[in-house]
């Protein structure tokens, strides 16, 4: 983890966010299959039927 | 562990020695790659050129199945597999997490696209269901296990990335945030590890169902899942590209970007939103609101292409304050006309970002509008979008990358320099004269994969195409000729590079 | 520089002039962009349909059947014509490797266009327009189409289909 303290500063959130690759790759991962493939295919399984 | 690496002498980077060998060997597997998968798209811009029309149907659809296959997937990914490990150990002056893990995704890799290579060779009439591959379309369950093989032996890679970036915090070989090539490495293999995933859920039951183990599934359903996978992958290649623009920019001008957290931000909003824009392929099927279409292809409300903007912007604006920095400033330009245009990583560079941006990408966000999407898809305009992005743009800025990794990493100097600073100009316009007439083709309608548009084989209902769209696929097959001079150019240069470059 | 790591405080580094000046030009163009699409749905005539509905190839088939045995008015290349009455729901059903019916349609008049495919994927592309949809398997779209303009108008396959995909080529009349 990035440190959160160098001296007397603190390092604000957007730096830690940006060095923080596991946080990314989960929040990347869970857009794209929330997002697009979640909601798509709930969309594909929920088409009613004639 | 101090034999295992050496100091560049011309970067100053720490290199570790089995790292360099995985760079050297998935750099030229994907040059083997390029050269198989450049032989295939004259082969089939010869037959869409309707004038010559050079194959037969079956012959069409195989040789375009694995032109997809090896350009798209093996000569990009081996390329980046290469990328990843140069700025997760070398950039980072760290040791590969391990070697061993780093072969194994080679083998994983290799034998993937041999195996897909072969079954589409052998058995096109079952097994040239082009890269796509859509369910209930079936083929041979060794096509299937191919593209898993290749498909994990990447994943294997990615992981072996994130893991180098790991210890290279952990045991401190850099202090500080990440430097930004490697954060744009970063973003490709995160972006990676959701394409990745993807592609195991969409292409693991359909390899069952090949050996009828399990039932068919849903087309439309398949359909969005292999699009996280597939879309995906071209953002990785997206990310990989721009991460290689900034590279290029310092080795060639000893340009950087004027300000990190713009660059940064950029490779965020990639991070975030760029895969949701996978929907852009499923934008006219039926089954899925228009709520879903204009969100996730719109990547919310364009974010990633404000990103992209963002890098079209500190790119070009690196490369010029460097050059004002060299004293070039004179009027507006001059920086432009003295830039180091001899060079063929920097005109590659250009090139990449001008076919990209205003190809690629323009066409790319015209396309993945809603409504525009009725008169794009399935067209070749479509196939004539990612020409400009991945064919012209992604691939002319890994060729520039080239005349650098010959002589620091294969130490090697290039051969052939004087043909060499016409190389990027002749693939570079090739490919745009092939872009741009599948382009026009397209909007006239002209279909992608599409093996007979002149007697449409000969049974049942036939038409003319205005001759204009034929005119256009004359076009494309001009522009394939000169792209397969500048293609066969790189080739010849960097494999003769290695038999007979002067040792450096 | 881009290839080492950044000096420590980069995130303090304030956006020069003409970097928040292409931000803010970029970012306004996107919202542009991104507002069109829903904006078309009110206001634009041409939309990709929200009409759809599972069904089975068998039952399509049926369908498709009970609607070329009312409306038949000839064959053309074996395929069989149909005129169907203006306003009505007409069909058009795909398979490897053909388009089936002919559809003979009125100038000014709206329809309700079925279309699905009884085994793989199929795309629908109108020649010479370039309107293109998706034709999936167990999935009836329904386009609610107008033809403004008499004339041939042929229904290419643009989704790879197998071997006779090239072959496949549909016909619609207009009058």
């Amino acid at each position: 983890m990035a440190e959160e303290k160098e001296g007397n500063e603190e390092v604000p959130f957007l730096p830690r966010l940006l060095d923080n690759m596991w946080l990314l790759l989960i929040v990347s991962t869970l857009i794209l299959g929330i997002s697009y493939v979640g909601w798509g295919v709930l969309e594909a399984l929920n088409v009613p039927t004639k | 562990m101090a034999e295992e690496f050496r100091t560049c002498p011309v970067t100053g980077f720490k290199v570790h020695l089995p790292a360099e060998k995985l760079i050297k060997v998935n750099g030229v597997t994907a040059v083997v790659a390029i050269l198989i998968g450049g032989i295939m798209a004259l082969l089939v811009a010869m037959t869409r050129w309707e004038t010559i029309h050079l194959l037969s149907p079956l012959d069409y659809y195989k040789f375009l199945t694995l032109h997809g296959w090896n350009m798209l997937g093996y000569w990009i990914i081996f390329f980046e597999v290469a990328i990843l490990y140069f700025t997760a150990a070398v950039m980072l002056n760290c040791r590969l997490a391990s070697p061993k893990v780093g072969w194994l995704a080679y083998i994983l890799m290799l034998s993937g696209a041999l195996i897909t290579n072969i079954t589409v060779l052998m058995n096109p009439a079952k097994n040239a269901i082009m890269f796509t591959s859509y369910v209930p379309l079936k083929a041979d369950p060794l096509y299937y296990l191919g593209v898993i093989l290749f498909a994990v032996g990447a994943l294997t890679a990615v992981l072996l990335f994130f893991a180098t970036l790991h210890i290279a915090r952990k045991e401190k070989t850099y202090k500080g945030s990440l430097p930004l090539v490697v954060f744009g490495a970063l973003t490709a293999a995160i972006l990676a590890f959701g394409t990745l995933f993807f592609g195991a859920v969409a292409l693991v039951p359909t390899f069952t169902w090949s050996m009828d183990l399990t039932p068919t599934w849903d087309a439309l359903v398949y359909r969005i899942i292999f699009w996280a996978f597939a879309h995906s992958s071209q953002q990785i290649n997206v990310s990989a590209m721009i991460a290689v623009w900034y590279l290029l920019a310092f080795l060639t001008v000893g340009g950087t970007t004027i300000n990190e957290k713009f660059s940064r931000l950029a490779f965020l909003l990639y991070i975030l939103f760029i895969n949701i824009a996978s929907a852009h392929h499923i934008l006219v099927d039926p089954g899925v609101t228009p709520a879903w279409k204009i969100w996730n292809t719109s990547y919310a409300m364009y974010a990633a292409v404000l990103a992209s903007m963002m890098h079209a912007f500190a790119v070009p604006g690196a490369i010029e304050v460097a050059l004002r920095k060299k004293g070039y400033t004179r009027g507006l330009f001059e920086w432009l006309w003295k830039a180091p245009w001899k060079n063929p990583a920097f005109s590659a560079l250009i090139l990449s970002i001008i076919t990209f941006g205003f190809l690629g990408g323009i066409t790319g966000v015209l396309a993945g509008t809603e409504q525009l999407n009725i008169r794009f898809h399935n067209t070749l305009a479509i196939t004539g979008h990612f020409h400009g992005t991945v064919a012209a743009g992604t691939t002319l800025a890994f060729m520039g990358l080239t005349y650098y990794v010959l002589p620091l990493i294969f130490r090697r100097e290039v051969v052939g320099q004087k043909y060499a600073v016409y190389q990027p100009w002749l693939f570079g316009i090739g490919v745009s004269l092939v872009a741009i007439g599948m382009m026009a083709s397209g909007l006239y309608g002209v279909p992608r994969r599409h093996a007979d548009l002149t007697g449409f084989g000969g049974a049942g209902f036939a038409f003319d195409y205005d001759p204009t769209a034929f005119l256009w696929l004359s076009i494309m097959g001009l522009g394939a000729l000169l792209a397969a001079v500048g293609g066969a150019l790189y080739v010849l240069i960097a494999v003769g590079t290695l038999l007979k470059g002067k040792k450096l | 520089m881009s290839v080492v790591p950044p000096e420590h405080g980069w995130w303090k580094q304030s956006f020069p002039r003409e970097e928040r000046m292409w931000f803010s030009i970029a970012i306004v163009w996107a919202l542009v962009m991104f507002i069109m699409m829903p904006l078309w749905h009110v206001y634009g005539k041409q939309n990709p349909s929200t009409e759809t509905y599972k069904v089975t190839p068998a039952d399509f088939q049926k369908d498709v059947d009970a609607f070329i045995a009312k409306y038949k008015v000839g064959e053309e290349k074996g395929v069989p014509v149909v005129a169907p009455p203006p306003g009505s729901d007409i069909y058009l059903l795909a398979k490897q490797w053909s388009w089936s019916p002919v559809l003979k349609l009125k100038k000014g008049v709206t329809y309700r266009l079925h279309l699905s495919s009884i085994d793989v994927l199929h795309g629908f592309s109108l020649y010479p327009l370039s309107i293109n949809f998706m034709v999936i398997p167990d999935y009836e779209y329904v386009l609610t189409i107008t033809p403004t303009q008499a004339g041939e108008y042929y229904v290419v396959c643009n989704e790879y289909c197998g071997l006779g995909h090239q072959q496949m080529v549909g016909k619609i009349i207009v009058e």
